[in-house]
């Protein structure tokens, strides 16, 4: 089976805390959150905590869009029929 | 005299309902971790707004009201306990790509991470990081204030980072291949729901 390593995040132990923090930074932005050494795999520069939290942002994203964008089973496709019809008949 | 039109009758109501049932099962999803416990749980959460409409506040967030129902019908009927095996169609996904995407592997292996954490992590960073609450939103959903939630996120981020940068994301890659391997069947399936009467009942 083919290996997968990590790639590109890095360490950063310390525990964090954002009470307080601006809600216009990312999601759960953290000023101490940065990459310091390289794991093993291709090494990459996240540059700065922004990148960092933004990389995490667009994970997040891509993981909930596979999901939202899915078919919906036909029982789902089903009720919506239902609703669009009832929402015509209303109108 | 003209019936009175039941709040789950009018069309803003069930057009938000048709708007949000994606959000719903992307939510259910991290939940429960599997496809199709996560579709019961909308199914039983649609069929819950569909009686309790009058309750929504119109001008509120109806994604927030919804995601409220499923949350609590998850851990308020013992759906939280059931025994499940954890979610890796990363795995699927692992086999497919060729090895040269590396962004398609970094996706993979946060996806790899992102399984590991607790309930409560998980939870917060769908509902804050993808699926575009606010903080304030977030914190009525999980019914708790809102820098609880605030620092769930910022603990979530950095027990992914830990997760990335450690030999955990490793140990965890074989343990879930092997269990990806003994669920392979769930892990491709596109089955729909087992129970779709209750739904088809409630419209």
């Amino acid at each position: 089976m083919r290996q997968v390593s990590v790639r590109g995040i890095l360490a950063m132990s310390e525990s964090k805390k954002l009470i307080g923090a601006s809600d216009n930074t990312a999601v759960g932005s953290d000023p101490k959150l940065k990459s310091v050494e390289p794991t093993n795999g291709v090494f990459r520069d996240f540059g700065t905590p922004t990148q960092l939290d933004h990389w995490f942002d667009s994970q997040l994203m891509q993981m909930y869009s596979e999901v939202v964008s899915e078919p919906l089973p036909k029982e789902f496709l089903e009720l919506l029929d239902k609703l669009r019809e009832k929402k015509s008949k209303s109108q | 005299m003209g019936q009175l039109q039941r709040a789950s009758d009018t069309p803003e109501f069930q057009a938000a309902l048709v708007d949000v049932l994606p959000h719903l099962r992307a939510f259910a999803r991290s939940l429960t971790r599997r496809r199709e416990q996560a579709d019961d749980l909308v199914n039983d959460a649609v069929v819950r707004a569909l009686s309790a409409a009058e309750q929504f506040q119109p001008g509120t967030n109806f994604k927030a009201w919804m995601f409220t129902i499923l949350r609590n019908l998850f851990y308020n009927e013992g759906r939280k306990n059931r025994p499940v095996v954890p979610l890796d169609d990363a795995e699927a996904i692992v086999q497919s790509v060729p090895a040269t995407q590396q962004a398609a592997l970094e996706f993979c292996d946060f996806r790899r991470a992102f399984w590991q954490l607790s309930d409560d992590h998980r939870e917060v960073l769908i509902l804050v990081g993808a699926s575009g609450l606010s903080y304030e939103e977030a914190a009525a959903v999980c019914d708790c204030a809102v820098g609880t939630i605030k620092s769930r996120v910022s603990r979530a981020r950095s027990e992914l980072v830990q997760l990335l940068s450690g030999d955990g994301l490793k140990i965890a890659r074989t343990d879930s291949a092997a269990i990806a391997g003994l669920d392979a069947g769930h892990v491709l399936e596109t089955e729909a729901l087992t129970k779709p009467t209750s739904l088809k009942d409630a419209v």
